[in-house]
């Protein structure tokens, strides 16, 4: 299977970065790689490809799950990550800031269906960093709204 | 005549074509700032309204930067085209690091210190070394190897903390045709580098800067063997924006200046705003050939040449002659204008105000020539700008009457 990667730093180079930065650096890379092949790639086909071990490969691959960037199906044995950050409408793409975090909602389909993409971005000096995000079923979007507006409505009688 | 807008991610627009003030020294950035302040004095004049830009090497940042925030003009008239409204280039070419004066090398490396503390040792012993080729020779044995992905990450994260417009990658100059692969080898692989980092470390900016890769060169290194490489080497990493700063242009010699030409052309072909730097007059020549900005130093030749006594340089610099387009010293200018009476030869503000050469003091002379120069830079670019016949035949027209016309075969 062929996968499209993007141009990486060689080895000696990306090792000199101080930790936290190789750490943004090798997700960042696996971000894209991931963005580039929407068919989805295997952790394993990675592992040939990028100039990373297995290991950190899987650790990042896990990171970017449970932040939802991307998500990953079973089929027979073969884990596939696809990626999630793909906008079904641009225009409907909203964003709301908090100091210095900033949320975006917009409404994607993958192969599970149409959801709802809340994500979190982080805003460093430099750096933008996926803090997490959740998805919520578009069918069912109505459903959670009420919930966080009465979720919101005890907040306010301070129950 | 503006021949279309380049949208940058900054969110600031350039007109093509546009034309830059390099700014070195403290005393450059003050000249700027005040000329800016000052003038237009009278309405009819424009002052330096069409100038665009301001290009700083990264090492004289610090001592320029005072001078490139709002004058007080800009609290009373919101039009009022402050140094701060206009585009900001921070040039992280390492070039000063391997040539150029010993104050450049040391701002450069004082400021690098910090991030490539190995760096500034090995430069200093280097510049010691007495003969070129060994000088080459250890620049690209011992100098490359430090110019790794940390350097090259802070010296884009120092252009983004000054708020530079553009984001320029840092390189290496291609300056010996001995040593010609490595340096186009080590371009690069910093050209790729630094678009990796830019996309990976620094997030949140690749959709605000442009990136522009730079390229440092005499066009004695553009044969027909290298061109393909080097042109190579600038598209690596697909940047947004593509850099040429010229070193040593020898005006005597056409087949290179027609190699340099043709390669802006084949560059422009790629459909990037192409940047020229440290060019005078002869920068109108590649607005013709696909570059949108060129960039100039102020009232002073670009190229270093080596001096031919030990007399110390003349404290009085040139005066640029608006019709003539070349520079007349000191010493030459009173002879040209006798004549006239000594009047003038320009009229702009400045000249006007003055009008006769014997009212101009000595001690004056310095700061007189360079505010001239800005403004007549002002006044022949905002006649490209206005005119209505195409660029060549403007310059045609315009170099015909001047004594720059071993331009004009050049023209496309």
């Amino acid at each position: 299977m062929e996968i499209q990667i993007p141009e990486v730093l060689p080895k000696s180079e990306y090792l000199k970065l101080p930790p936290n930065e190789r750490e943004h650096y090798v997700r960042g890379i696996l971000r894209q790689t991931i963005r580039r092949n929407v068919d989805g790639v295997t952790a394993s086909l990675l592992a040939q490809r990028l100039p990373f071990d297995s290991r950190t490969i899987e650790k990042h691959l896990s990171i970017l799950t449970c932040t939802n960037e991307i998500y990953s199906v079973k089929i027979g044995n073969t884990q596939l990550y696809l990626p999630n950050s793909i906008p079904m409408h641009h225009a409907k793409k909203q964003t709301f800031e908090i100091k210095n975090r900033e949320y975006i909602a917009y409404v994607l389909q993958n192969r599970m269906g149409e959801f709802v993409f809340i994500q979190e971005k982080k805003k460093t000096e430099f750096a933008e960093e996926i803090g997490g995000g959740i998805l919520i079923p578009l069918s069912d979007f109505e459903q959670f709204v009420n919930f966080i507006s009465s979720f919101n409505t005890d907040i306010k009688k301070g129950v | 005549m503006i021949r279309s807008e380049i949208r940058l991610k900054c969110g600031k627009a350039l007109k093509d074509p546009s034309l830059f003030v390099e700014l070195k020294t403290k005393k450059e950035g003050n000249l700027v700032k005040e000329t800016v302040f000052r003038y237009p004095i009278n309405k009819t004049h424009d002052g330096m309204n069409q100038i665009d830009g301001f290009s700083v090497p990264i090492g004289n940042y610090p001592k320029i930067a005072p001078f490139l925030t709002p004058d007080i003009k800009s609290a009373f008239d919101e039009n009022h085209y402050s140094v701060n409204k206009r585009l900001l280039l921070i040039d992280p070419s390492l070039y000063f690091l391997f040539m150029g004066l010993k104050t450049d090398k040391k701002n450069c490396c004082d400021l690098i210190d910090e991030w490539a503390p190995k760096l500034p040792p090995v430069v200093n012993y280097i510049a010691n070394l007495k003969a070129p080729r060994e000088k080459t020779d250890q620049i690209i044995k011992q100098i490359y190897p430090l110019l790794d992905v940390v350097l090259i990450r802070n010296l884009l994260e120092y252009q983004i903390k000054k708020n530079a417009s553009i984001l320029i990658n840092p390189s290496v100059p291609l300056s010996s045709s001995r040593m010609i692969n490595e340096q186009v080898e080590k371009m690069r692989d910093m050209n790729k580098n630094g678009r990796i980092l830019f996309d990976t470390l620094l997030t949140r900016f690749n959709t605000q800067r442009d990136l522009m890769n730079m390229a440092t060169l005499s066009p004695s290194m553009l044969t027909s063997t290298n061109i393909d490489d080097i042109m190579d080497a600038i598209m690596q990493g697909t940047p947004d924006i593509i850099g040429i700063r010229l070193m040593n242009l020898d005006e005597e010699k056409p087949a290179e200046i027609k190699s340099l030409l043709q390669f802006i052309k084949n560059l422009s072909g790629s459909g990037k705003p192409i940047f020229v730097f440290n060019v005078r007059e002869f920068g109108y020549v590649t607005l013709c050939y696909g570059a949108s900005v060129i960039s100039t130093p102020i009232a002073k030749s670009p190229y270093t040449t080596r001096k031919k006594s030990d007399a110390p340089p003349k404290k009085e610099g040139s005066y640029y002659h608006s019709l003539d387009m070349i520079d007349y010293s000191y010493e030459k200018l009173p002879e040209k204008i006798r004549e006239k009476n000594y009047r003038l030869p320009c009229h702009c503000e400045i000249c006007d105000q003055f009008d006769s050469l014997l009212k101009v003091e000595k001690k004056h002379w310095n700061y007189f020539r360079k505010v001239h120069f800005l403004l007549l830079k002002n006044m022949e670019m905002q006649e490209l700008r206005k005119t209505e016949v195409p660029l060549s035949t403007a310059l045609e027209d315009k170099f015909s009457r001047s004594l720059r016309t071993g331009y004009i075969p050049f023209l496309p």
